[in-house]
């Protein structure tokens, strides 16, 4: 019976990190994580192992792990109970220099036993361009504060200066501030919660129960790959880029019994634009599009990270060399990723079913006051609609559970003034947005190329926008009056190759 | 005191259960089955109500003055789509955004998730020229020739229902009035919906949802209820007809039909309202009520006696804004079925075995292990006392199905297999219960748990321990819990107006002159107000720090009609206060925005009294009709086993002990003591530590 002790133990630990979910989004103040839902929250059990992660976007899976054994290697012999340790970097686990990861090491009983972690997208976080796109970035440092684990409290002292830091490197000081808070909040409930279930059926009893949910996650991976079982199948999606040289991801998949390995040998050299993807980022997207049928049913944990070996050549695309940029890596390539593995996994037998396409470019506009100015508002990305997934109805996957905007509200904080949004041209979905408000400048996003299963998406500045510098500069004016269209083609169903 | 009955009549998907209050506040209760067309059901339990005072129908509905209603009309007619063909007029492009939902997908990665039905397909929804801005002003006038154009294809189509929703339409409604006075031409047999009377908020997504839902379902209730307003008038009924409605207050009939959407959680708001009723009568003002039925378990909450109410309801897939009580469900009933996964896990729902076959111990044909078979494996239930002995239940059967498909393939014995169905079920519906309070920032341990519903008093003992909870109400009329509340429920009319600005700009005088059209048209839509002791108005603010997302419905500080400047600011002081308490932060600097007002006017109806009866002995041996051997977390014990209907108040019992009760067995136990209060509630009361 005391199996089924350990399936009622993890759910209670699995719901524990539900509700910090919740928490985290109630209590925090920036739109990135409110209707984006750009975060994810997780604890981590004494070795490092994932024990359960709820999350907003996919694209944090392995990233979150990644960048939590990264700060406790670097603090090995100086971790205490009520530390709390920040760190951004793309390069030590991290998905994107805006994308800041806060951990607070639990001790119960003299002895650090779990780890409680919160990861969200910050407004902005230095970076030549406000907000979280950087086209024109050549390397890490162009695009953000690259932030090494730092200690935000010691001891449960509060860091004054480290957070002072940070703030006065953002663009956005009072809603990075709140979310910081947030993230200290969560990590205080964590607490208590950890200490009530380790209360109610013992630490021994917590830890089995982990590792039980892991075997089981581990099981239903392997049920859910059975098909795929005994071959080998190749995909690859390839996507010019206005960036720079044509992207190009490909894979292998290959599956025995106990083991599936993708291997992402063949794929493009870093790029010298910031269209590369963090490691981390490569492997959550592979195992989103691999797992996608498994993941609204199981607790992403440990079981379900170590279930899948991905290897990642290095110096390429998704495993770029240090250190050239990222920000725009899990817009782009991340579908490219997905793409690649969907059609992988089909051409070794794989069905529709069992491997639906997750991927979906879109095109995103960054918005904000003319660089240089000190802004009263934050900088606002607009990203009014969706891609109309591979099934045919609702947004894809890698997508997460983001909300776009509403017109109304959009329009009441008399900025933007959204003159449509419908389906255009079959299941695409076209947008067209009026700034009504200040003049202002904005960086906009879209491949201009195709994807497997969906055409390029495009952003078209009209009317009185004029490019504010040379052809291409990555910063256009988008003056009172101009409109953007923005046009979201759909995904067929294609799958990927 | 009223001269007249009361009636409160809760029609269920099996049952139409009915609650009388007599001129003197004696209560008077009965169930019978439900009919297809509900309103043959809700006469049959009047006459058997009639027929226990020796009376004819016509003689009972001629002493009642008011009949309280919940009706599933609404619902069914949503969750089974079957509602009026429907076409929706709007701004000229935005005529998808009831398919967009706002990017929202219930499952996010399940490939196998279909889209909704489609309750407005898009060829009948058209968009027209014509904008309003966020100032309420027009900068495109109404293309009227694009709206005949729009009715006339309608009408070539059999449109039954029109849904009217423009952006702003809140702020200024012309181009819908318009667009109304166009539909009474072109298609003047048909059920209007307009969006800025249906919710005038901000939000076109929630607006356009609420309004279409509401044309969806309006031709349904409305001939509903004048099917039931002929019938009770021609058996000589000449009271008044309220519907019970999704926030937990009552409206008159004729405002129902009109505004359909209200009614969409008209039954379960009455068990809801119920259980503040009982509370407040057994002394507990925080409740946690859960109510297990066949295949869903339904929790909400209750602070201070007051239901929490929410704004971001769905229901049959599609959103619904306007103020709803809180109820949150899972699939997890008596019916929901134990398998076993592709990993090796037991799982119990949310697959059901319904009604129809049922468990398998019904012997209907049901295959599935079901909670409820194991309930009666467990020795919870009495095979031969099911239903008070109506229905029999086949031990082998349960026996047989839990074998076969959960302790053969775990190596398990069949108590062993069991007892791990029972503690799955019960932990899943304690960690859905203690989200649903965390979430709104509370602790289970400072509320009592309300167990109604068929197998609702089975699981309660066990989940309180679970979730931390003292005490547990099994209330004394849980058989007909719905239809008390429907009896006890006050008139109350919600009201909603955006007003876009900053609070410290407002304009007073419009402010002023918002509140007082709300109050007005409040009044209006109670009407029957001659059954209204006294009246009570609420006034609210949603306010939110300015460029951010919380909202925080804040109760205006104003003893006067008269909104004052100094109003506001304490208004703005309660509001970093709330505003702390709920996200953990204030920021006295930043400016506050407002977005919507708010207005409820709750018309008290005389209070139905309950007197408390006198307690008797302590020592419930009257009650006892026998012993057996029930399967407690510790091991086997001989339980003794009680006639609810013969307990009396001030009897107690101490656990272990099974209190038998038609359509429900209440489970004390052990280490746990039940006392039956003044009221005939049981309290089951739990050792803390």
């Amino acid at each position: 019976m005391t199996r089924f002790r350990h399936q009622i133990v993890y759910s209670k630990l699995a719901a524990v990190v539900g509700e910090l979910g919740e928490t985290f989004v109630r209590l925090s103040r920036s739109r990135l994580i409110s209707e984006r839902r750009a975060f994810a929250v997780a604890l981590l059990d004494a070795e490092g192992r994932l024990a359960a992660q709820a999350q907003g976007e996919p694209v944090h899976l392995f990233a979150l792990r990644a960048t939590v054994r990264g700060m406790l290697d670097d603090f090995a012999f100086d971790v205490a109970d009520g530390d709390v340790i920040a760190a951004t970097d793309p390069y030590a686990g991290g998905t994107t220099g805006t994308t800041l990861t806060l951990a607070a090491p639990l001790f119960f009983d003299g002895e650090l036993r779990f780890t409680a972690a919160v990861r969200f997208s910050a407004v902005d976080l230095g970076g030549e361009q406000p907000g979280l796109l950087q086209p024109a970035a050549i390397d890490l440092w162009q695009e953000t504060l690259r932030v090494t684990p730092v200690k935000l409290r010691r001891a449960g002292t509060p860091a004054g200066d480290v957070r002072e830091f940070l703030l006065r490197n953002s663009r956005a000081p009072a809603l990075l501030a709140a979310d910081l808070e947030a993230a200290l909040v969560v990590h205080r409930q964590a607490r208590q919660a950890l200490a009530a279930l380790i209360d109610a059926y013992g630490m021994t009893a917590v830890r089995a129960a982990c590792r039980d949910a892991f075997d089981y996650a581990g099981r239903r991976v392997r049920g859910h790959l059975a098909e795929l079982e005994g071959r080998r199948g190749t995909g690859a999606a390839t996507a010019e880029s206005r960036l720079g040289e044509p992207l190009r991801v490909e894979v292998a998949v290959e599956a025995t019994p106990e083991r599936c390995v993708l291997d992402f040998a063949g794929s493009s050299p870093t790029s010298a634009a910031s269209v590369n993807l963090a490691p981390e980022a490569t492997r959550a997207a592979a195992l989103t599009a691999l797992l996608a049928a498994l993941l609204d049913e199981l607790t992403p944990n440990e079981g379900l990270l170590e279930s899948v070996q991905i290897a990642l050549p290095a110096d390429t695309l998704v495993n770029p060399e240090f250190p050239a940029p990222v920000s725009l890596g899990p817009m782009i390539t991340a579908h490219l990723v997905a793409a690649a593995v969907t059609g992988a996994a089909r051409s070794a037998g794989g069905g529709a079913t069992r491997f639906p396409a997750v991927h979906g470019l879109e095109p995103l506009a960054m918005c904000f006051e003319p660089v240089g100015s000190i802004g009263s508002a934050p900088p606002q990305l607009l990203d009014p609609a969706f891609p109309v997934c591979a099934a045919g109805w609702g947004p894809p996957a890698l997508r997460g559970v983001r909300r776009f905007v509403s017109a109304e509200e959009l329009e009441a904080e008399r900025r933007f003034r959204i003159e449509a949004r419908e389906y255009a041209d079959g299941r695409d979905i076209r947008v067209r947005i009026e700034n009504i408000g200040e003049d202002l400048e904005a960086v906009v996003h879209d491949l201009g190329s195709a994807l497997p299963g969906q055409r390029p998406p495009a952003v078209t500045l009209t009317d009185a926008a004029a490019d504010a510098g040379s052809s291409g500069a990555p910063v256009r004016s988008l003056p009172r009056g101009a409109a953007l269209e923005m046009h979201y083609p759909a995904v067929e169903e294609e799958g990927g190759g | 005191m009223s001269e007249t009955w009361s009636l409160g009549v809760d029609v269920g998907g099996t049952f139409t259960d009915l609650v009388a209050v007599d001129p003197r506040g004696g209560y008077h209760s009965t169930k019978t089955p439900s009919t297809a067309d509900q309103s043959l059901g809700v006469m049959n339990g009047i006459e058997r109500i009639a027929r226990t005072q020796g009376w004819s129908l016509e003689e009972l509905l001629e002493k009642t003055g008011v009949i309280v209603h919940g009706t599933t009309v609404a619902t069914n007619a949503l969750l089974e789509y079957r509602g009026a063909k429907l076409g929706l007029i709007t701004t000229k492009g935005f005529r998808d955004e009831l398919e967009f939902r706002r990017s929202y997908k219930e499952s996010t990665f399940n490939p196998r998730l279909e889209a909704p039905p489609a309750i407005c397909p898009r060829r009948y929804r058209i968009g027209v020229p014509e904008r309003v801005d966020a100032r309420g002003e027009v900068i495109r006038e109404l293309d009227e020739s694009a709206v005949r154009a729009a009715l006339a294809f309608f009408r070539e189509e059999g449109i039954e229902s029109v849904a009217v929703a423009f952006l702003f339409s809140f702020l200024n409604p012309a181009h819908e009035r318009r667009v109304a006075e166009l539909v009474a031409e072109v298609l003047p047999d048909a059920f209007l919906s307009l969006s800025c009377e249906v919710l005038p908020e901000i939000r076109e997504f929630e607006r356009v949802s609420t309004t279409v839902v509401n044309a969806f379902t309006g031709p349904a209730i409305r001939s509903y209820l004048d099917e039931l307003g002929q019938r009770l008038e021609s058996a000589g009924f000449g009271g008044e007809l309220f519907i019970m409605q999704s926030n937990g207050g009552v409206l008159s009939a004729a405002e129902s039909a009109r505004l359909a959407v209200g009614t969409l959680l008209s039954g379960p708001a009455g068990g809801v309202t119920a259980a503040s009723f009982i509370g407040d009568k057994a002394g507990y003002g925080n409740l946690i009520t859960v109510d297990m039925g066949g295949t869903s378990y339904d929790i909400s909450v209750i602070e201070d006696l007051e239901p929490t109410t929410t704004t971001e309801s769905w229901i049959g897939r599609y959103r619904i804004a306007l103020p709803m009580l809180d109820i949150h469900t899972i699939g997890a009933g008596g019916g929901s079925i134990a398998w076993i996964d592709d990993g090796g896990a037991l799982r119990v729902g949310p697959q059901s075995a319904g009604a129809e076959p049922g468990p398998a111990c019904y012997g209907r044909g049901g295959a599935r292990p079901t909670v409820t078979d194991v309930n009666l494996l467990l020795g919870y239930l009495d095979p031969d006392n099911f239903l008070g002995g109506e229905m029999k239940l086949d031990v082998e059967a349960a026996r047989n199905a839990l074998d076969e498909h959960v302790a053969a393939p775990l190596e398990l014995d069949t108590l062993e297999a069991a007892a791990a169905v029972s503690d799955i079920v019960n932990n899943n519906m304690a960690n859905a219960s203690h989200f649903v309070t965390t979430k709104r920032g509370y602790d289970p341990k400072d509320f009592a748990l309300v167990a109604v519903g068929g197998a609702g008093a089975v699981h309660a003992g066990r989940q309180a321990e679970l979730l931390g909870v003292g005490t547990v109400i099994v209330p004394g009329f849980a058989p007909v819990f719905c239809a008390l509340g429907d009896i006890v429920a006050n008139l109350q009319v919600s009201e909603a107006r955006t007003l876009s600005g900053r609070l410290d700009e407002l304009d007073l005088e419009r402010l002023n002159e918002i509140f007082s059209e709300m109050e007005k048209s409040a009044r209006e839509r109670m009407g029957a107000q001659q059954v209204v002791e006294s009246f009570e108005l609420r006034r609210q603010l949603d306010l939110r720090y300015v460029g951010e997302v919380h909202e925080v419905t804040v109760p205006l500080k104003s003893r006067t009609r008269r909104i004052t400047a100094l109003n506001l600011e304490a208004t703005a002081s309660a509001f970093h206060e709330l505003h702390d308490k709920l996200y953990s932060h204030r920021d006295l600097e930043q400016p506050i925005e407002v977005l919507t007002l708010r207005l409820e006017l709750v018309g008290l109806r005389p209070a139905p009294r309950m007197p408390g009866r006198d307690f008797g002995p302590e020592d419930p041996a009257a009650a006892l009709t026998g012993e057996r051997t029930v399967h407690f977390d510790g091991g086997p014990r001989d339980t003794p086993v009680y006639d609810g209907g013969k307990l009396e108040p001030g009897n107690f019992i101490t656990g272990p002990a099974l209190i038998e009760q038609w359509g429900t067995t209440i489970v004390v136990h052990p280490s746990q003591e039940a006392l039956v209060d003044a009221y005939g509630n049981v309290v089951i009361e739990l050792g803390r530590g």
